[in-house]
């Protein structure tokens, strides 16, 4: 059996879609966080059953390619019931879409979600009388909390197919007429949350919030990153260091293998970050330097999330967006970025015209460096408040730069900003706990082998002679061009795989703050790592992937070649 | 008359939505927000620089490009 979730984006399809299935799926408040059909299985009485979460839509006709995914889905597959997720805040447009599904033939049972803050707002609905007059069961849930699910999975058997016909406006006719006999509207009062809502969206007094944001955001990811490194990961690692010294006397003989598993070292000492052994530079980069940012940054991306806040965000800058060929929305891909540049192109998916998710997805991955790589900068220059200005203002720029002139060279014209702002909701613990799991596992399944497999292709790197060999190829660029020395070649390879080991390595090399801004602006730019390019591979096409490396290319010799004459 | 357009609605007024002229494709995209004709719509906020217009409708809070703003026409709601 194949059941799909249906609704209004951001009616909390994923919630459901979580508690029916146990499978962590991301669960935000802003519309669109879901781009991609997830699956997952529940049992429905005793016989096992597929559920797919499928990404939210107003209507059956698409205006987006994540809209355009649901509705193919929802032809091209023989699904045998719809759980049709309304909220029961806006009933009258979900109900909109509630009759469409009813035209389909294909058994329909309604969660009439967020109950419970309808309740707040002062609407009342009628579930009997709701049911009756669309004569598919209706059950009321608060997938947050998981109330009303079990009764919801009782009453699937009950679910009832229908084929009405309507047009449009008849079916809105007969929404207005269903309204006026299930809902009653009592005295609405105004909660915090409402009266912070529009002082958020109205630019006048937005915008100063949204400084205030984005800048505490700043502060707490660092505070906590920092702490995290100073207080809990640096010292364990301190206490490895009596070990790691017995192992290094013990194959002192067998320098490859020291060099392997220990690294080399500094000034005869163990340095976790520039001796680049598997058990020293391998674990200390991904747990005691990249980790805690990890962690920061999606705990404060996480609530920016749940919050409601980001659809506000994307409005304050539409105006500017637009500017740089990309309307308001596209901040999201830009802030996801900042964590890691994977998801981040592929929420690029949330824009509507090609050409969008072109300048978004290339402005991305050329201008917005991840926690990983983020985190290791922060190391090596992060004390220096002129230095992390310049790389910052330097990033900044290229993006607004080249954003603007895409939009100025590329036909077409930038869609209009057309956005459902959530309300305001506390995130929940529970949630943000969940997502901040899944990232760090992910962190450790994905991240954590690569940066191994970096520390060891380093090594082979060196042992081989590629370094030498391939820096002298590139000896010209990079010494002529960007000031670095030419063993910064090595690098740049590393930086295919890893960022972060990559920018670890530019530590043995005792590079100047001049050229270590060089450095770190260059890893940014000139190419993503491998995972993001596969994803904006799979984006845009053999194309404009074609034509994004181009720009990410000549962009970075021209901003690393300025940057290396004027500091 | 007093029809006018969403862009020339002033921030804070009320008014009822008399008829959308953006062509087909995002008429619908309009309606299925519930911006149709006989909604009654509130201006929230206007955006600088051609930004955008923050509107409320029943409790969706909408934010909308100037393009689209012009082609809703209104009629203000005293």
């Amino acid at each position: 059996m194949k059941i799909l979730l249906i609704g209004n984006q951001n009616v909390g399809k994923s919630s459901i879609f979580y508690r029916l299935t146990g499978v962590h799926v991301v669960i935000s408040n802003y519309p669109g966080s879901t781009v991609e059909y997830k699956e997952g299985t529940a049992k429905i009485g005793n016989k096992e059953a597929q559920i797919v979460d499928v990404p939210g839509m107003y209507s059956l006709e698409a205006t987006s390619k994540a809209e355009n995914v649901a509705i193919e889905m929802l032809n091209l597959n023989h699904s045998d019931l719809i759980i049709n997720v309304v909220d029961a805040t806006n009933l009258e447009r979900n109900l909109n879409l509630t009759l469409q599904l009813l035209e389909k033939n294909v058994p329909v049972i309604v969660a009439l979600n967020f109950g419970d803050e309808a309740l707040h707002k002062g609407i009342v609905i009628d579930l009997k009388k709701l049911s009756e007059i669309l004569a598919v069961p209706v059950i009321s849930t608060v997938a947050a909390t998981g109330e009303g699910i079990k009764d919801l999975v009782n009453n699937i058997p009950k679910a009832k197919a229908h084929r009405l016909q309507y047009s449009e406006s008849e079916r809105w006719a007969k929404v207005g007429k269903i309204i006026k006999q299930v809902q009653t509207i009592t005295g609405k009062k105004h909660s915090f949350f409402e009266k912070i809502q529009d002082l958020s969206i109205k630019p006048l007094t937005g915008i100063p919030i949204a400084f205030l944001v984005m800048l505490s955001t700043f502060s707490l990811v660092r505070f906590i990153g920092e702490s995290l490194i100073a207080y809990v990961f640096e010292p364990f690692f301190n206490l490895l260091l009596p070990l790691y010294t017995k192992i290094s006397a013990a194959l002192s003989d067998q320098h490859l293998i020291h060099d392997i598993i220990i690294g080399k070292l500094v000034n005869g000492e163990i340095d976790f970050v520039q001796s680049m052994g598997l058990l020293t530079t391998g674990l200390f980069v991904p747990f005691a330097m990249v980790l805690p940012y990890v962690f920061a940054f999606y705990l404060a991306l996480g609530i920016l999330e749940d919050s409601g806040y980001l659809p506000r965000l994307a409005t304050l800058v539409d105006n500017l967006m637009h500017k740089i060929g990309m309307h308001g929305l596209a901040i999201v891909p830009m802030l996801l970025g900042l964590g890691c540049n994977v998801p981040a192109a592929m929420s690029t998916r949330i824009l509507e015209s090609k050409r969008q998710r072109f300048i978004a997805g290339t402005v991305m991955a050329i201008a917005v460096p991840c926690s990983a790589q983020l985190a290791m900068i922060f190391g090596l220059i992060g004390s220096d408040i002129k230095a992390m200005t310049i790389f910052f203002s330097t990033l900044f720029i290229v993006a607004v730069g080249l954003g603007f002139i895409l939009n100025k060279i590329m036909k077409g014209k930038t869609p209009e900003t057309f956005l459902e702002i959530p309300p305001y909701r506390l995130p929940r613990l529970k949630n943000l706990a969940k997502k901040m799991s899944m990232k760090i596992r992910g962190f450790l399944t994905e991240a954590v082998p690569y940066v191994l497999l970096g520390v060891l292709f380093v090594n082979i790197l060196f042992v081989t002679g590629a370094v030498e060999f391939i820096g002298n190829i590139f000896a010209p660029v990079i010494v002529n061009i960007l000031g670095l020395p030419k063993e910064a070649v090595a690098s740049l390879i590393v930086g295919f795989l890893r960022k972060d080991v990559a920018v670890g390595m530019l530590l043995p090399l005792d590079l100047s703050i001049k050229q270590l801004i060089v450095a770190g602006v260059v890893l940014t730019m000139y190419f993503p790592c491998i995972a993001t390019f596969m994803v904006l591979f799979k984006e845009l096409g053999i194309r404009l992937m074609f034509l994004s490396i181009l720009i990410m290319i000549s962009s970075t010799l021209i901003v690393g070649g300025i940057l290396n004459l004027i500091l | 008359m007093n029809e006018l357009n969403l862009i020339s609605l002033k921030n804070g007024e009320k008014a009822e939505i008399i008829n959308l002229n953006a062509g087909l494709n995002l008429n619908q995209k309009l309606s299925s927000l519930n911006l149709r004709p006989g909604k009654i719509i509130k201006k929230i906020a206007t955006h600088p620089l051609k930004g955008p217009i923050i509107i409320s409708v029943d409790n969706t809070t909408i934010s909308l490009g100037r393009g689209m703003a012009e082609q809703i026409f209104l009629k203000k709601i005293t």
